[in-house]
């Protein structure tokens, strides 16, 4: 049996992981902490769990891991308190809002000797693990490109807060394609381009839109949409999405595809509902087995700076209308 | 009644020539270099055909130029010095210096001169068109094209996949989408693109920057294993609009596998009245502005703006930078 807990439900993914750890017969979710008393309470409530109004009195139940979905810049600081308390981390993503945060996560990781795992549920979609076992079974042989769009509607609250995400959608969207593409290819992003709009669909005075283009070690190249360019009337959130082209065919992956399509004049709209398996779910059993393995992390704090790097490189590119050489300096 | 011969008799002529039935301009004949290709189409027709461009000049009023990319200027500056209108292929030519040529020689002799991007008149292209001017999605913020097939095969296709002829999928196929992109957001600024060239494959990936802000993402594709799709997913302020050809398919057929190691094969259509397939709207469309004056949809201003923002692309995949598009003029 797991002992875990969540530091902060600030971030939407919270909730899921929550009903993740309720769900999981092998753990005692011990409660939830977090700064927003109201938040805080609200949640512990729903999930009948305690509530507890600081970090500090969470970690001194002595966790043997903890989930962190608060904001994008407080990754840091919740990751040292839950490393010196001897407790494993599943953190959001993005790692952080910089690289040098990011390092340090992992630094800090290591040296209290727990494990640092970044929530890319991404890598647990059945659809994306069998795209992964076609690319390295080599059935579409040489790679040349890939095209990807993770699209979404705009998520509002701290989201569109550059102070506490570090930016807006392309910070918020960048990182689960490039952490499926670091996963996939394994190669290093040598040069990123990007085309980013600020304003463009949204007033949020924060990055609403981003065009990146990217090119690997191993030759190839892709593209990746980043935009919040679902409108409110769209019927889903969002999606992940990658078409990609090789030697000897072509792999269309559109992760979200298991929907049925609901026309309600109940509830005034049309929707697709989900039927596909709860990635969200696969993330959280995987980290609940690391952390009770020898098994390390599946997912590092080198992979969250992999897929970090490109965001905060887009950044860049697009501020100096320039292609952008990786690693950043 | 306005009197019309087409010069290249591929793919492309013969398209035209069944479209130019839907029209009230009649089709006269046809010329190609190759007399047996000429032969065929004017035969196919009932019409006649011409031993020179210059026989075809003497009997028509327009002169619809269906020859490859690489001999557009050279087919169309011969016509309009014979004092004839041209209506000529997409992508205008293979450079803006060639586009520039081609304008100059129409202006000089006084003819019209249109360039078929038949894009604009495609109804779903249109009608996309339409929506945006009606502000269904409010101000333009990332439009998304996409428009692939198979890989030109050998034969008589066979120019398609020379690069020095064609201009590639960046030009050939992309140039539609480029065309339609500035339709859409104006002018473009700058213009980023990969692309893998190879053999069997051309492929790129185009980023835009229009003047007005927004952004474009425009994908070419000569790399499928089969098919042809076209779609695109355009985000404004208020609103999406998106299209994909593969779910636009009011009939589809499949057949059994008929035994003869033909395999199964499924024929997907979206058949429309004569009257309104694209080429038919395009070339009626272009024989009104010559019979009144009007400014055509697509201007040759436009074509050779969508012929630099290719070009520019493909200067961008082999120096890969951003590349910054100068304002043109003639």
């Amino acid at each position: 049996m797991s002992r875990i807990g969540i530091l902060s439900y600030a971030h939407v993914h919270a909730s899921a992981y929550a009903s993740c750890l309720r769900r999981l017969s092998n753990v005692d979710f011990i409660g939830i902490a977090d700064e927003d008393r109201d938040r805080g309470q609200q949640a512990a409530d729903a999930n009948s769990v305690p509530f507890f109004s600081s970090y500090d009195s969470l970690l001194a139940e002595k966790p043997d891991g903890v989930i962190i979905t608060s904001e994008n810049i407080k990754h840091l600081p919740l990751t040292r308190l839950a490393a010196e308390a001897g407790a494993h981390v599943l953190c959001e993503k993005p790692i952080a809002t910089t690289m040098a945060d990011g390092r340090e996560m992992a630094r800090l990781c290591r040296e209290h000797n727990v494990k640092l795992m970044i929530a890319f549920p991404c890598r647990y979609s059945p659809a994306v693990q069998a795209a992964k076992r076609a690319l390295d079974n080599k059935q579409l042989g040489r790679i040349f490109a890939v095209k990807a769009t993770n699209r979404g509607q705009m998520p509002g609250g701290w989201f569109t807060n550059r102070e506490l995400a570090g930016g807006g959608a392309v910070i918020d969207h960048t990182v689960h394609i490039m952490d499926l593409v670091g996963w996939f290819w394994r190669s290093p992003v040598k040069r990123v381009y990007a085309e980013v709009g600020q304003d463009l669909l949204w007033k949020e005075g924060v990055d609403d839109s981003g065009l990146i283009s990217f090119r690997l070690n191993n030759g190839m190249f892709g593209t990746l949409d980043a935009s919040w360019s679902r409108p409110k009337t769209y019927p889903t959130w969002g999606d992940v999405t990658m078409e990609i082209v090789g030697e000897l065919g072509w792999l269309q992956l559109n992760m979200t595809g298991q929907e049925i399509t609901l026309y309600s004049d109940a509830r005034q709209g049309i929707s697709l509902v989900p039927w596909g398996s709860d990635i969200n779910l696969g993330l959280v059993r995987d980290f609940v087995d690391v952390i009770g393995s020898d098994r390390p992390s599946p997912i590092t704090g080198e992979d969250g700076l992999y897929a970090l790097e490109v965001a905060l490189a887009a950044y860049q590119a697009a501020g100096a209308g320039a292609v952008v050489e990786l690693p950043l300096e | 009644m306005k009197r019309v011969g087409i010069v290249g008799c591929g793919t492309m002529g013969t398209t035209h020539a069944q479209a130019w039935r839907s029209t009230d301009a009649e089709l006269v004949g046809f010329f190609d270099v190759d007399p047996e290709a000429g032969q065929r189409a004017a035969e196919r027709f009932g019409v006649a055909a011409f031993c020179d461009q210059d026989a075809l000049h003497q009997a028509v009023d327009i002169v619809d130029v269906c020859t490859p990319t690489y001999t557009h200027r050279e087919v169309v500056i011969a016509a309009v010095q014979a004092g004839r209108h041209v209506i000529c292929e997409k992508p205008m030519s293979l450079s803006v210096e060639h586009c520039a040529d081609m304008i100059r020689g129409a202006r000089d002799n006084n003819v019209r001169l249109f360039i078929a991007q038949v894009v604009r008149f495609f109804p779903e292209y249109a009608a996309a068109k339409q929506l945006i001017d009606d502000g269904a999605i409010g101000k333009l913020g990332v439009i998304r094209l996409t428009r692939g097939g198979t890989h030109p095969a050998e034969g008589p296709r066979g120019w398609f996949a020379e690069e020095y002829r064609s201009g590639g999928v960046v030009l050939d196929l992309m140039v539609h989408d480029l065309d339609y992109a500035r339709w859409l957001g104006g002018d473009v600024e700058r213009v980023f693109c990969q692309r893998h060239l190879g053999p069997a494959a051309d492929y790129a990936l185009v980023t835009l920057r229009f003047r007005n802000g927004a952004m474009g993402h425009v994908e070419g594709s000569w790399a499928y294993p089969s098919g042809f799709r076209t779609g695109f997913d355009i985000a404004g302020d208020d609103g999406l609009i998106t299209h994909n050809s593969e779910e636009s398919v009011p009939l589809t057929i499949r057949y059994r596998d008929s035994g003869q190691g033909a395999g199964r094969v499924t024929v997907p259509s979206s058949p429309l009245f004569p009257e309104d397939s694209p080429y038919a709207l395009e070339l009626q469309h272009f024989v009104h502005c010559i019979e009144t004056g009007e400014e055509p949809l697509v201007t040759p201003m436009d074509a050779m703006a969508a012929v630099q923002a290719a070009t520019a692309a493909r200067e961008s995949a082999l120096l890969g930078r951003p590349v910054v598009l100068q304002p043109l003029a003639i």
